[in-house]
């Protein structure tokens, strides 16, 4: 990464903003999802954050967190190959009977922050949106890049305080395949399921040579 | 000749070659004096192979500008002895001419890759905020792996007529991509966080490039 010479503005004033936007939508069409092939399939790591680096995942974030507050002792790491993700949980969802809620309404529950190799900085990657499934108790989970791009999705079942969830990769050019499965009660993230394929499952698109 | 027609044999071209178009991959004439004898050299060691794959439409001026930037590009690898390559174009679908910020340079890499051994290197009209060029440090030789796969170079701020700041910006992603970190502290040095800076890379930077999966052995002239 290199910088202007006088780097003054945010560096992604464009984006898509759902908390901007309290009724959207699931996609019209349901998306294709990726089956992972469970013979060559390596697990990914989801664990509790070191505190310091929570905090310095919160703290980097400053302003730019599309409106919402995030717990700051419910932070969950997520490390596949050399990457590392932050899992942050939108406070309003954490009150009391908040899994419940999710049942009956849209939320944004979770969001997921990626670390610049070359700042050091956080910044939002994707957003979990939820809303409620078709049948009682079931809600549809939609996580989208912040460029509005639908990457993975599932559902998850609400009953009482606990919610257990599924998750996988939407079939896209360059996708990878991920099962991640686990619930989520008394404030705490159990995973059960965290494979990923090992490369991309899903050819990319060639440019045109000229 | 016959030495030219190894080296291009080398770089992967075969049968009848331009030597402005596909020996130095350049799309105009407008840098003269492209020095086909210290080219030949520098493929004698090691070198580097690129894809210049544009997002947007590029009048004349800008393409000059980019074969410009060429030149100042291949002038900065010299000093460590490090060659540039054969170098592509290719264009990708509208759609991809602004970059928002890493996660949309994540989905631009993520989406298209060329097929073959060389750095994808995505020339975008403008990446709005505070950064002029993303790139992974140290990145990926294995397009169908899960890691970032290329890097943007902004040409909007790369553009200042004569390729200086856009050969440097290049030069600087790349770098990134063979594994330099930034240099907060030499403001004369191509790693230096702003570009346009001093554009000079040191003996162990380039030790440390060479070393890198994408970078070529020499060829046999």
């Amino acid at each position: 990464m290199s910088f202007k010479a006088s780097p003054s503005v945010s560096a992604a004033p464009w984006r898509f903003v759902p908390a901007a936007v309290p009724e959207w939508e699931q996609p019209r069409h349901p998306p294709e999802w990726l089956t992972l092939d469970r013979h060559s399939a390596r697990p990914f790591k989801v664990n509790r954050a070191d505190a310091e680096e929570a905090a310095c995942c919160l703290r980097s974030l400053g302003s730019d967190r599309f409106g919402l507050e995030f717990a700051e002792d419910l932070v969950y790491e997520v490390r596949c190959g050399r990457r590392a993700w932050m899992i942050l949980f939108n406070r309003d969802c954490l009150q009391a009977d908040s899994v419940g809620r999710l049942a009956r309404h849209k939320a944004t529950p979770v969001v997921v922050a990626s670390r610049s190799e070359q700042t050091g900085e956080y910044s939002i990657s994707y957003l979990a949106l939820s809303s409620p499934g078709e049948r009682e108790g079931e809600v549809q989970l939609s996580i989208f890049r912040t460029t509005g791009r639908l990457v993975f999705g599932g559902t998850a079942r609400v009953a009482g305080e606990c919610a257990s969830f599924s998750i996988q990769a939407v079939s896209r050019p360059g996708a990878f395949a991920i099962e991640l499965a686990g619930r989520f009660e008394e404030r705490s993230l159990v995973i059960e399921t965290a494979l990923s394929s090992p490369g991309i499952v899903v050819p990319k698109r060639e440019p045109v040579a000229e | 000749m016959k030495r030219l027609s190894a080296a291009a044999k080398c770089i992967g071209l075969s049968g009848r070659f331009g030597v402005v178009a596909d020996f130095f991959g350049h799309r105009t004439k407008a840098a003269k004096q492209l020095g086909v004898a210290a080219q030949m050299r520098l493929l004698q060691g090691h070198h580097l192979p690129l894809n210049l794959i544009r997002t947007d439409t590029f009048d004349i001026d800008l393409q000059q500008e980019i074969d410009f930037g060429l030149k100042t590009m291949r002038r900065i690898y010299a000093t460590v002895n490090i060659g540039i390559g054969r170098v592509q174009r290719y264009v990708v679908p509208p759609g991809h001419e602004v970059i928002a910020g890493h996660d949309e340079a994540d989905d631009l890499w993520d989406e298209y890759s060329v097929p073959n051994a060389a750095i994808d290197v995505f020339l975008v009209r403008v990446i709005p905020g505070g950064v002029n060029g993303i790139s992974p440090t140290g990145g990926t030789c294995d397009k169908s792996s899960k890691d970032d796969s290329g890097c943007v170079i902004d040409m909007q701020d790369g553009s200042d007529g004569v390729g200086f700041t856009l050969g440097q910006l290049i030069a600087h992603e790349v770098g990134h991509y063979l594994g330099l970190p930034h240099e907060d502290e030499l403001p004369d040095n191509l790693m230096y966080p702003k570009v346009p800076n001093g554009g000079r890379l040191y003996g162990g930077q380039g030790g440390s490039m060479v070393l890198h999966c994408a970078i070529e052995p020499g060829c046999n002239l």
